[in-house]
């Protein structure tokens, strides 16, 4: 096989491990940021307000504090949870695996993170904070017609993974009576 | 490594693709009618019935079309779903047409999110004659799909390459 015929395969060896060490290092640092924004200031909030004193009564209201704000980073932390999957992906395709199970699972599993973030972004977190804070009952939509094509990009890749893993599936069979 | 591009027609998968390209030509039409109907509302009232202190009837309608523009990028995108998933059911999982598309697509969906996270919100407050860096402020989850669509089009680039080294390698056989 001559270099030329396996470059662009070398190539995209490359830079699918070069992107699974960025997929990482963005899934960490969506969650701090997530934690720095929603989490942080809550809680730093609710020690200066005096809140939260040294004993059980307020470490639980720290607790609370804390808990009622993490419902609005579940989004993010379930994004960073996609790209933990698909650093899993882009690692097979590293390592030159290409038409693997593992691979496709990686991907119909982080779009199906990605359409769960929407699903928490769009209603349950807006709803659930409305009802931990007792500001509401009925549902909160925070819908916005952007999140609408969002979901239908996340479900594309999430149908495509299907696809693919049906595909590994069937393959791995046929390699085995072979 | 062994690769096949031609997994010699696996029915259930074949199958799968099927739907999912029937349901795609279905749905994505109904995005765009869902993207577009309200946005034609829209800028109809902007003309036609502005609200008391609403801005000039041009700026107004020019802020729902560039509020509008992200979704509309992404639908547009959207169509070449049924040219990947075409290829799906003819068994073609690794082929230069399913892995090209499949990068316009990212590309379309990381236009759209840069679109949306940084650029409307700055010529928005701009039409309204806000200051524009207090605009500019994404979160982390807009900051994390932007990531995600990026990693969906290094996925497209690597399945081309892959598609053009299988290629290659049937071409030398040939």
């Amino acid at each position: 096989m001559t270099e030329a015929a396996t470059a662009p395969l070398d190539r995209a060896q490359k830079l699918a491990g070069g992107a699974a060490t960025v997929a990482v290092v963005g899934a960490i640092l969506i969650a701090i940021g997530a934690v720095a924004q929603n989490i942080v200031p809550p809680a730093v909030q609710a020690i200066r307000s005096a809140e939260v004193t040294m004993d059980i009564a307020g470490a639980l209201a720290l607790i609370r504090a804390i808990a009622v704000s993490a419902v609005l980073a579940v989004p993010s932390f379930l994004l960073a949870g996609a790209l933990l999957d698909l650093s899993k992906v882009l690692e097979e395709y590293g390592a030159g695996r290409f038409f693997t199970i593992k691979a496709s699972v990686g991907v119909r599993s982080a779009a199906e993170y990605a359409l769960w973030a929407l699903a928490f972004k769009v209603l349950i977190s807006p709803t659930l904070y409305s009802w931990i804070t007792q500001e509401g009952r009925g549902f909160i939509w925070h819908f916005e017609p952007f999140d609408l094509g969002l979901m239908a990009f996340a479900a594309f890749v999430a149908v495509l993974g299907r696809v693919l893993e049906a595909a590994a599936r069937i393959k791995e069979e046929n390699d085995e009576i072979v | 490594m062994t690769m096949t591009n031609a997994v010699q027609t696996p029915a259930p998968t074949n199958a799968i693709a099927h739907k999912a390209r029937v349901s795609a030509e279905i749905l994505i039409p109904l995005l765009f009618a869902a993207i577009t109907l309200p946005l034609i509302g829209q800028v109809y009232l902007a003309i036609f019935e502005p609200p008391p202190g609403a801005l000039p009837a041009l700026n107004a309608v020019l802020a729902h079309l560039i509020r509008g523009a992200p979704s509309l990028i992404i639908a547009f995108s959207m169509l070449g779903i049924a040219k990947v998933l075409r290829e799906y059911e003819q068994g073609r999982y690794v082929s230069l047409s399913a892995s090209a598309e499949m990068k316009r697509i990212g590309t379309g969906g990381l236009i759209a999110l840069i679109l949306n996270a940084l650029i409307a919100p700055a010529l928005i407050a701009a039409l309204r004659g806000e200051p524009i860096w207090p605009a500019l402020n994404p979160g982390p989850f807009d900051l994390s799909i932007m990531i995600f669509a990026s990693f969906t089009l290094t996925l497209g680039g690597v399945l081309e390459d892959a598609a053009k080294q299988l290629k290659a390698e049937n071409d030398q056989i040939v």
